[in-house]
């Protein structure tokens, strides 16, 4: 079987009053070709979601989305073919969390860091102070603080069903994430993500998580994004990566997008297969994807 | 179909069979079911359950808590049902009680898992007070290890945690893990409702912020319409492999027993030691492992 080099990207999905956009084209296209500049899978991945963590109009790194006490909080996933996997979350203040997961991947014993942790951990590693957020992020956060306010809920923990109201108005899901093969038929996941708005400090969603938001193994990978909280009790990353076992790349996902639909779950991902075949699907409004390769 | 039975089962984690069992030991885990088996619904069983084990400072869960590199104790719960509701704690610091915890993000919050500063922070909003679970023997075995890697020697004979060492003296500029002993519970109630509950301290010397299989749903702990399953053991691994997620999915066509008995096959295949308690919808508990030994005990 001859491999075919190749990348996917995707920086969200969802419903949102923007829809797609020439500009996020554009940055998905950058972002598949700067993927394609690496050698390994694990570095395509890894250039390809820089360039997205970069970018201010997707919510990774640069241009999170911020927690209800005005912070970014980081989380990214990095997952290979033969079963390695880093991941950080609730990481603060680093310019790129997906280099913090391949680092937990290569340097630790283990699989997942959080929080404080996570931060000692990037410093550690050499990783400077870096603020993620961006004066429009600010903006929109001091109006939501504002509707909070006027809602008369004030920031206590038992109103928190408004607020997920709130996410569907705004519709962001823009993680961003990218899978890729080499041209030696190995492959790899990236996912990264600010997480959603106005979530309570400490919340973890899919992204970082193995099995959920971002998975792989030895049929295929996959990449996420949507409604955190419902990709993780569904295990959707497993879901798709195990249905690839007997289905072709494009036929798994779009398997899964449609169990999420049943369940009630608004989702957008993609994946690569062990054949290399690339493949998205969503059971949202829209979603934007980036490819390049050798095809 | 029959009706479901009331049926609860716990572990203390599984590994190598200590030497010396430490007395009260084996009592503690049929206490524990006896106090869970006060809850009126599958919930409320597994959380009292584990509540009672994070209790004993027996278990690596709770009060008992192993420590980290640093020397502190940060814990991993998680709580789901049969109706995938769920919640869940990662990296929790200064409470008594993790899985309560976890319970009250599934009840009161939008998500189902929250991590680091912003869970305890969460949990005094929530009204858990201030607690220290770090036990007198715990401190001092942790100085013994640190004292044993200064010394160049291997705080752990466990083939999984190789590397600790190269961190030691970043995280300290100023161990023992053979038996792992995260606790959990899983039931299933008169209703035929299941729920599962795992808590844990992690593992000895991990590095600060490290999360385990436990809180992750699909990882150490997972329900839904077919079973409820909860795991012990090497975490990366069984977190890698989804195993609980991976048992509870045998559990469509298959006994629990036997969905057990091939996830612990299957983790064995892929080099993993881990331990398994599950129930089906039918109520049928079921316990395996590949580990030399798993303490359970079952109403």
């Amino acid at each position: 079987m001859s491999s075919t080099k190749s990348i996917i990207v995707h920086g969200g999905a969802g419903r949102g009053p923007t829809g797609p956009t020439g500009e996020r084209q554009s940055v998905l296209d950058r972002a598949a070709q700067a993927g394609m500049r690496g050698r390994s899978a694990v570095d395509m991945v890894e250039l390809a979601v820089n360039v997205l963590e970069d970018h201010p109009i997707f919510d990774a790194a640069t241009g999170a989305v911020l927690t209800m006490e005005g912070d970014c909080e980081l989380d990214a996933c990095l997952m290979t073919d033969d079963g390695r996997i880093g991941a950080v979350a609730g990481l603060r203040r680093t310019q790129y969390p997906i280099a913090i997961a391949r680092a937990v991947m290569e340097k630790t014993d283990h699989h997942l860091l959080v929080g404080k942790g996570a931060t000692r951990f990037a410093r550690i590693m050499g990783h400077p102070d870096y603020d993620p957020r961006t004066p429009e992020r600010v903006t929109v956060w001091n109006q939501l603080k504002e509707e909070l306010r006027r809602g008369k809920t004030g920031p206590d923990f038992r109103f928190w069903k408004r607020i997920s109201k709130w996410q569907k108005a705004y519709g962001l899901f823009d993680t961003v994430g990218a899978c890729a093969m080499d041209a030696k038929g190995r492959f790899a996941v990236a996912t990264s993500t600010g997480g959603i708005w106005m979530k309570l400090p400490g919340r973890v969603g899919d992204s970082p998580i193995p099995g959920a938001g971002t998975c792989a193994n030895r049929y295929g990978a996959i990449s996420m994004t949507g409604h955190g909280e419902g990709v993780m009790r569904l295990c959707l990353g497993r879901h798709a990566v195990d249905l690839m076992k007997r289905l072709p790349c494009q036929a798994a996902l779009d398997a899964t997008a449609k169990y999420a639909l049943k369940h009630g779950v608004e989702c957008g991902i993609i994946g690569v297969d062990a054949k290399g075949r690339l493949g998205g699907a969503h059971s949202a409004k829209w979603m934007q994807l980036g490819t390049a390769g050798v095809f | 179909m029959p009706t479901p039975r009331k049926t609860l089962l716990v572990h203390g984690g599984c590994g190598r069979r200590p030497a010396v069992l430490p007395e009260g030991r084996d009592e503690a885990l049929a206490r524990a079911v006896s106090e869970g088996l006060r809850g009126k619904n599958a919930i409320d069983m597994v959380e009292r359950a584990a509540r009672f084990l994070e209790d004993s400072p027996f278990f690596n869960a709770g009060t008992g808590s192993v420590l980290t590199l640093e020397g502190q104790v940060e814990m991993d719960a998680a709580v789901m049902t049969s109706e995938l509701e769920a919640g869940a704690v990662g990296g929790i610091t200064g409470v008594r009680h993790p899985i309560s915890v976890a319970r009250a993000v599934m009840e009161e919050t939008d998500h189902h898992l929250l991590v680091g500063e912003g869970a305890t922070k969460f949990a005094r909003h929530a009204g858990f007070p201030v607690y220290d679970p770090r036990t007198t023997a715990r401190r001092k075995r942790w100085k013994e290890l640190i004292a044993r890697l200064r010394d160049g020697g291997e705080a752990s004979e466990d083939r999984y945690w190789k590397r600790t060492r190269s961190w030691l003296e970043r995280y300290l500029s100023r161990d023992e893990r053979g038996h792992r002993s995260t606790v959990g519970a899983v039931a299933c109630d008169a209703k035929g409702r299941l729920a599962v509950a795992t808590s844990t301290g992690g593992i000895w010397l991990k590095l600060p912020g490290r999360v385990g299989d436990s809180p992750v749903l699909g990882g150490g702990t997972y329900a839904c319409e077919y079973g409820a399953v909860s795991a012990t053991g090497f975490g990366e691994g069984i977190l890698r492999l989804g195993l609980a997620k991976f048992a509870c999915d045998l559990m469509k066509s298959l006994p629990c027993q036997k969905a057990l008995d091939r996830a612990t096959a299957f983790a064995r295949r892929e080099g993993v030691e881990a331990g398994l308690i599950g129930v089906d919808k039918r109520g049928r508990p079921g316990s395996s492992r590949n580990a030399e030994w798993m303490p359970t005990n079952q109403s």
